[in-house]
């Protein structure tokens, strides 16, 4: 699946498009595999969770069932920074767990709240990853880049991940979200658009290279 | 043992007609959304004629 926005996915479609594959999917136990995407994440490469083994396979195997055909718009890659890999696979992680949340919340709530745990584990690892990609250096806590994330791009809202934070210093609070699902996905939302504009606001600043391959 | 949910072990396993209809509801409720630009693919076994293992098999979708 992917959506046409460029890194930042408009969240009032990904909760339509959850709400379809809850009513697609009902109670019936069917495993699916998404691999959802956006252009702007697709077109770069780096941070697309298919690699270059998967060019060939689409091209031959799959087939378009809805909308455009953006086969040719996507750039793989053979090899990867072993913290590129890291980073798509949780950026896919992160949106298959809101696009499955309703679902989940529907079929089995214990689902629904590992889900949230695994996106606010993922995206609570995201300043120090990408840190890493530009500086090199390894930081040991998850909430440890903060303030250098904030001057390395001083237009990024960090209040999702201050919100996080907070969240895991006080767990009266954390159950109560637990206990509230349209304030459970609203936060799941707020982080996974933290997350994809880290990712835009890093390709902005850091543009891949011509000789990437 | 306590109930699992576990298809095969205490619940039937998808049919191959369940894996039809979440597909074909799938693509309908997307394409009847009107949202222009968002694009679906399917691969894998469920869309190679003949090579599902229908109750076992993933539905894979990109």
């Amino acid at each position: 699946m992917i959506f046409p926005e460029c890194f930042v996915t408009d969240k009032k479609l990904f909760r339509q498009i959850s709400v379809v594959f809850a009513d697609a999917l009902g109670d019936k136990k069917i495993k699916l595999q998404v691999c959802p995407l956006d252009l702007g994440v697709a077109k770069d490469g780096r941070f697309n969770s298919l690699t270059e083994d998967f060019r060939n396979h689409l091209s031959s195997d799959a087939k378009i069932l809805v909308g455009p055909d953006y086969r040719d718009r996507i750039n793989y890659f053979r090899f990867k920074d072993s913290t590129e890999g890291v980073l798509s696979h949780n950026l896919r992680k992160a949106r298959l767990s809101i696009l499955l949340s309703e679902h989940n919340r529907r079929n089995d709530y214990g689902e629904f709240l590992n889900k949230f745990d695994t996106l606010l584990s993922a995206v609570s690892g995201v300043p120090k990853q990408i840190m890493y990609l530009i500086d090199r250096n390894l930081r040991a806590s998850r909430f440890s880049s903060l303030e250098i994330l904030s001057s390395t791009f001083p237009n990024l809202d960090i209040e999702p991940l201050e919100r996080i934070k907070w969240l895991y210093n006080n767990h009266i609070e954390y159950d109560g979200v637990y206990h509230n699902p349209e304030e459970l996905v609203d936060f799941s939302m707020d982080a996974l658009g933290f997350f994809e504009n880290v990712i835009k606001s890093y390709v902005g600043k850091f543009p891949l290279g011509k000789n990437r391959k | 043992m306590g109930k699992m949910n576990h298809p095969g072990y205490d619940i039937p396993r998808p049919t191959k007609r369940q894996y039809y209809e979440v597909c074909d509801k799938l693509v309908s409720r997307l394409m009847e959304s009107g949202e222009m630009g968002l694009s679906l693919m399917g691969h894998g076994s469920f869309f190679r004629d003949g090579d599902c293992n229908f109750g076992v098999s993933d539905q894979d979708f990109f």
